[in-house]
């Protein structure tokens, strides 16, 4: 059973772009293998945080948006524990938006 | 010695989510978020700021989640504004 959910990820802001993209790519791949569809990601950049998290002060935020079998949900926030880059996340269900007819 | 019981009357209070729906309550909004929290960090009484139970109940979770993303301090002591302008 498919259910909207958003991730939000605070990665280092070490990180350069090739390899947040990689992370990103990393964690797409695996959404569709669980198989579920990716509907959107947007790159908030690098912010600053409001408290420093492991001695930095800006972290680099990616929201993605995301289709995801409910029992593959455990699955896929297990990998993003594992991947070094992310320092924390947020896994969101979002209400469904009413289905197009 | 007997002192008038004065009548205290607040300005109407309403719930700002209420009156306008548009505005985003959802922790990725922290300006949003942050009229509802005192300058310490913490989170203003709803018979303070007039907001209504259901909308305070959804304030208080965002605003949890967005502490835990960083996106707002949990007290003014360990924010990073703070810390910078103690290290100067």
């Amino acid at each position: 059973m498919m259910t909207r959910y958003e991730e939000l990820l605070l990665m280092s802001p070490e990180l350069g772009t090739d390899e947040c993209h990689e992370i990103v790519n990393n964690l797409s791949a695996i959404i569709e293998r669980e198989g579920g569809s990716i509907i959107k990601i947007d790159d908030w950049g690098v912010k600053d945080t409001a408290y420093p998290v492991r001695k930095f002060n800006r972290g680099h935020y990616v929201r993605m948006e995301m289709n995801l079998p409910t029992e593959a949900v455990a699955e896929f926030e297990r990998n993003v524990r594992i991947t070094d880059g992310i320092f924390k996340f947020i896994t969101v269900r979002l209400p469904k938006i009413a289905e197009e007819a | 010695m007997s002192f008038t019981k004065r009548k205290f009357a607040p300005r109407r209070k309403y719930c700002r989510f209420c009156e306008n729906p548009e505005i985003p309550l959802n922790y990725k909004h922290p300006e949003v978020l942050n009229d509802f929290v005192t300058d310490r960090g913490k989170i203003i009484a709803s018979r303070i700021t007039g907001t209504c139970a259901k909308h305070q109940r959804a304030i208080t979770r965002e605003v949890k989640r967005a502490r835990q993303m960083a996106l707002m301090f949990y007290t003014a002591t360990h924010s990073t504004d703070v810390l910078k302008k103690s290290r100067i």
